[in-house]
């Protein structure tokens, strides 16, 4: 399904694309997003440039960052990123690090904090900005007041996948939290569709991780509201304008 | 708050799913393509994340080092970025652009993110690279010269070419955009231009760069 896009919002492509936009140009323009494959193509090519400008100055880092790397994803199969304890662990890191420096002299310990200040700095503005997804689909859930709708898409058996759907209705926009449902095969994703009147609209794409799990934030469902159902299908890459059957999952308003 | 429950249907499920693990191929070849490494990562391959690494850690370490312009940020950055890539590589979706644009926007982000908080610590000072934003040092035993680096050369020549071609405002534009991470109305502040007037020159210096460097895509867009 294939929506005429204004040009006033085809203009904000390659804003979105750099991050550039205002947050209500960025809103205004994800809905058009949403209805249409053009703008989506036209976006991902803009992407492709950011991609290439990063090369404007490329240059390999230091050896041991590799090293680094791995030892990091290995340390990261112990210690859960989503765990809020490690929000802690860095506070609690840099002070059991100050402590352990005073005893080999003073500007070993300000020239290793100061690195190790660097580092953390890195990992709380990661934090920080999961902080702000976060932030944004509670803002989703609560600014609805009275005109939230949920929905649950499930299957049966105790152990059967489903989806937590969460429709703001006043703005439009939606949460969508998959649990326990498989990835989906390659060149695949789930898509979701809203139902109005026996007619599907087409929503977000996704996929879930090796857990079965996902989390769309904050997304913008396609216009006119008034919607009696959301469906789930799998489709191929980049999504489809009509569904293909069957239907996984579905949940009616 | 207040909410109205939608009506929950008796759960229903139409046709079936089927379990999609399958064990991972060997890397084959140099030439193996980035969504099939990536595919390889989804599923805990380490050495493929590591060839991932391999190709784009230089041009990922360029961009976090022109934007946090300190080394030993900008490594951290592009840790963080290929840690990300290793836990969220099954969310990857290729209709959204290639895997190293994706990676770029998880790496630019990261350093953007990086940046603003440092902004907010008030403890932003002077660097190297905002003194000439073109330059990017090397570290110390950094990596030799490889295929990929070849590879990253030769792009780098024509990316430098595109940037080169487009009028200095325009330059400017982007810069201001991509590296420092201004939204178009902060780039009209910082220049005392008309809002209007910075729109069409980030757009038009996109859609130059666009056209000059489509045969260089690392992947075709879909």
């Amino acid at each position: 399904m294939s929506a005429m896009i204004p040009e006033s919002i085809r203009e904000l492509a390659a804003g979105y694309a750099l991050g550039a936009l205002t947050p209500e140009e960025n809103s205004a323009f994800e809905a058009a997003l949403a209805e249409s494959p053009a703008l989506a193509s036209e976006v991902a090519e803009y992407r492709e440039v950011n991609a290439l400008l990063a090369h404007s100055a490329a240059h390999q880092p230091g050896a041991g960052s590799k090293d680094r790397l791995f030892q990091q994803i290995r340390r990261d199969k112990v210690i859960p990123i989503r765990s809020p304890r490690t929000w802690l662990a860095p506070v609690l890191a840099v002070g059991l690090a100050a402590a352990a420096m005073l005893a080999v002299g003073l500007n070993r310990r300000v020239g290793a904090l100061t690195e190790e200040l660097n580092r953390r700095d890195v990992r709380i503005a990661a934090v920080q900005a999961q902080l702000a997804n976060r932030e944004r689909t509670l803002n989703t859930l609560l600014a609805a007041e009275s005109d939230l709708t949920v929905l649950q898409l499930t299957t049966t058996g105790p152990q059967s996948p489903g989806i937590q759907f969460y429709w703001n209705r006043r703005s439009n926009t939606a949460v969508l939290h998959a649990f326990r449902l498989p990835p989906t095969p390659k060149g695949k994703v789930y898509q979701l569709w809203l139902l109005r009147d026996g007619k599907p609209y087409p929503s977000t794409t996704f996929n879930t991780g090796a857990d079965g799990d996902a989390l769309v934030e904050a997304f913008t469902l396609p216009g006119g509201g008034g919607f009696q159902a959301a469906a789930i299908t799998v489709e191929p890459d980049g999504g489809s304008t009509t569904p293909t059957m069957p239907i996984l999952l579905i949940g009616k308003v | 708050m207040s909410t109205h429950a939608g009506t929950l249907n008796a759960p229903r499920l139409i046709g079936t799913m089927t379990q999609v693990r399958t064990p991972t191929p060997p890397i084959e070849t140099s030439a193996t393509s980035d969504r099939l490494l990536l595919e390889q990562v989804a599923r805990g391959d380490e050495p493929a994340l590591g060839l991932l690494y391999d190709r784009y850690a230089g041009a990922l370490y360029g961009v976090a080092y022109r934007i946090a312009g300190e080394r030993a940020d900008a490594e951290e950055v592009v840790m963080e970025s290929f840690s990300q890539a290793w836990r969220d590589a099954a969310k990857f979706q290729s209709d959204k652009g290639s895997v190293v644009a994706w990676l770029t926007m998880i790496c630019r982000s990261r350093a953007l993110d990086l940046i603003r908080a440092r902004n907010r610590r008030s403890k932003l000072t002077d660097s190297a690279a905002a003194a000439d934003p073109l330059q990017t040092p090397g570290m110390g035993g950094g990596a030799g010269t490889t295929d990929a680096q070849v590879m990253h050369d030769e792009r780098s020549v024509r990316v430098a070419a595109a940037l080169e071609a487009l009028s200095p405002p325009q330059r400017e534009a982007i810069q201001l955009a991509y590296f420092e991470g201004l939204s178009q109305s902060e780039i009209a502040e910082r220049l005392d231009e008309p809002l209007g007037t910075v729109k069409t020159r980030v757009r038009v210096a996109m859609q130059r760069l666009r056209d000059a460097l489509q045969p260089y895509y690392f992947e075709a867009a879909p």
